[in-house]
């Protein structure tokens, strides 16, 4: 499902009432600016990653879902920037 | 990108957007975002084992696999337990309304409380604020599929047990 960087993205549909609306505000807020972003936030990690199948089987299963942009953990942040200074 | 400076959610029912949208973010903001899958539909349950990555012990991860299994059971379904950085995430393959997964949560939580070793790994705050938002969310990065339990079978993936370094 998810491809290189650059190349269309195919994704499951779910019904509209299904996402919660109080927060689509965001999405129209950047839609001017998604129009410019170039490349897909794809790491080679999630590549990898078994999150496909898990898409996969909750398609094959029925069951309802939505996609949710979230910050990283506050402790992940900072072991990711420890990480970069050693 | 003027007043993005607070840590936030963003739904959406496109992936492409969800992608877009996290690099976008992690780009104007000082923060990084991941993407998740969310949904009221199904029990998805968080064990946070420790705060040094992939290090746990034995007696832990027999702990969540054993919780796993019985709520499978309970259930009367399959289920699947992750592996990520932030540890292990157990889904349960079985579709429910809304209202039975609100049950389903507040059981939990209940159990939970009177639980001690089940208290000792499953993150309750996740189900707690999975109960505030009305929906639950799976991160989404660097997953890995640590094993299957169908019929009461356990079956690991031994790429994904090399990955733990076990104290």
């Amino acid at each position: 499902m998810v491809k290189k960087r650059g190349e269309e993205v195919e994704s499951p549909m779910v019904d509209v009432e299904d996402v919660p609306e109080m927060e689509y505000w965001c999405i129209l807020a950047f839609y001017d600016e998604l129009t410019y972003a170039k490349e897909l936030y794809v790491t080679e990690e999630e590549r990898q990653s078994a999150f496909t199948d898990l898409l996969k089987d909750m398609l094959e299963r029925g069951i309802p879902f939505w996609y949710t942009v979230l910050p990283e953990k506050e402790e992940e942040e900072k072991e990711r920037k420890g990480e970069r200074r050693e | 990108m003027r007043g993005v400076s607070e840590p936030y959610r963003v739904n959406t029912k496109s992936l492409d957007v969800a992608l877009r949208t996290a690099k976008l973010l992690t780009q104007k903001t000082k923060v990084r975002y991941t993407v998740g899958v969310s949904t009221r539909n199904m029990l998805m349950f968080d064990f946070d084992i420790s705060k040094r990555r992939l290090r746990f012990s034995r007696r832990r991860v027999n702990l969540v696999v054993m919780f796993t299994r019985a709520f499978a059971d309970m259930l009367a379904c399959d289920a699947t337990l992750y592996l990520t950085p932030r540890g292990f995430h157990a889904v349960f393959w079985k579709r429910v309304t809304e209202e039975e997964w609100r049950n389903l949560i507040v059981s939990t939580i209940e159990v939970t409380s009177k639980d001690e070793r089940l208290r000792s790994i499953l993150d309750v705050k996740h189900l707690e604020a999975a109960l505030r938002r009305g929906y639950v969310t799976l991160r989404l990065n660097q997953l890995c599929k640590y094993a299957d339990i169908a019929g009461g079978e356990v079956k690991v993936y031994p790429e994904c047990e090399g990955m733990i370094a076990y104290e």
